[in-house]
C-alpha cells in the first residue's frame, strides 16, 4: 500500500493532565513505528472547553499529531482509540497537500510534546484586506432587437421586385 | 431605472493567507450564525469553491467539538 500523509485530532479526558498526554504519545508512537510509519509532529493544545457535552465532559485535552503511513496505520490507531477509555473523541483525515514524504520523514520531530496551543490566526494590521469595488450602477433598459434594422432593410430590398414605392435604403 | 448592487468579493480569494482549516475555528466562526448554522454564500459573498471547502471544514470542526452543531438560545 502507498504511504500517505495523515493527521489526527484526539480529545482526551481532562482529569489525566499532561501525564496522560505523555502516555498517549508514547503509545501511539509505538503503534505507528510498528506499522512502519513515522510521526512527523505532535502538539498538545491544552485543556479546552468543548462546544458540546461529550460523555458528560464539558472540557477536554486536545492532542493533534500528523504522520506518514499507510491506511492500515490509521485503522490500527482508530481501533486503539475506540478501546481506550481516556479518549473521548478522535478524528483522522488525510492531508491533500503535495508534499515530499521522504523529506517529511527525514525532518520529523517525532513525539516532542509541545504544550503551546496552535497559533490563532489574526489578520495582518499592516495590510488591510482589499475592500469591495465601488458601487456599480446597473442600468436596466428595454431589450433591443438587434436584427430590427437589418430586417427592415431586408424587407425593403425584397419589396424592390414587387414594384413597391421604395425609400432610399443604404445597405 | 438604475439598480445599485454592492459587489461582494470572496474573502479567501482576496487574501490567500487566511487559513481555511478546521484547526482555526476563529476564522470559521465568521461564517456560522448564532445558532451554529452555516451562512449561505449569497449572504457571505464567498465563491462557490471556497464555500464548498468552508462547509467541509465547518463539519470537521463540529465532529471534533471545536464548533457546535446547534446552539439553543436561552
Amino acid at each position: 500500500m502507498r504511504e500517505k500523509y495523515f493527521e489526527s485530532t484526539v480529545i482526551l479526558k481532562p482529569e489525566g493532565g499532561m501525564e496522560s498526554v505523555r502516555q498517549f504519545a508514547d503509545r501511539i508512537n509505538g503503534i505507528v513505528e510498528t506499522m512502519s510509519g513515522k510521526i512527523v509532529s505532535l502538539q498538545s493544545w491544552g485543556e479546552k472547553k468543548l462546544a458540546y457535552e461529550i460523555s458528560k465532559n464539558m472540557k477536554g485535552h486536545y492532542v493533534y499529531f500528523d504522520y506518514v503511513g499507510t491506511g492500515a496505520v490509521v485503522a490500527e490507531l482508530e481501533r486503539n482509540f475506540n478501546n481506550w477509555e481516556h479518549v473521548l473523541k478522535f478524528m483522522s483525515c488525510r492531508i491533500d497537500k503535495e508534499v515530499n514524504l521522504d523529506e517529511l520523514k527525514a525532518n520529523a520531530k517525532g513525539v516532542a510534546v509541545m504544550a503551546d496551543r496552535i497559533q490563532e490566526w489574526k489578520p495582518r494590521d499592516d495590510r488591510p484586506e482589499r475592500s469591495a469595488a465601488p458601487i456599480a450602477a446597473v442600468e436596466t433598459t428595454t431589450p433591443v432587437d438587434d436584427n430590427r434594422e437589418y430586417n427592415t432593410k431586408l424587407q425593403a430590398s425584397l419589396n424592390k421586385s414587387k414594384d413597391v414605392e421604395e425609400e432610399n435604403v443604404e445597405l | 431605472m438604475t439598480v445599485y448592487r454592492k459587489r461582494k468579493i470572496c474573502r479567501f480569494c482576496a487574501n490567500t493567507e487566511i487559513p481555511l482549516d478546521y484547526k482555526h475555528p476563529e476564522v470559521l466562526l465568521n461564517y456560522i450564525t448564532e445558532r451554529g448554522k452555516i451562512i449561505p454564500r449569497r449572504i457571505s459573498g464567498i465563491c462557490a469553491k471556497h464555500q464548498r471547502d468552508l462547509a467541509c471544514e465547518i463539519k470537521k470542526a463540529r465532529t471534533i467539538a471545536l464548533l457546535p452543531y446547534t446552539v439553543t438560545g436561552r
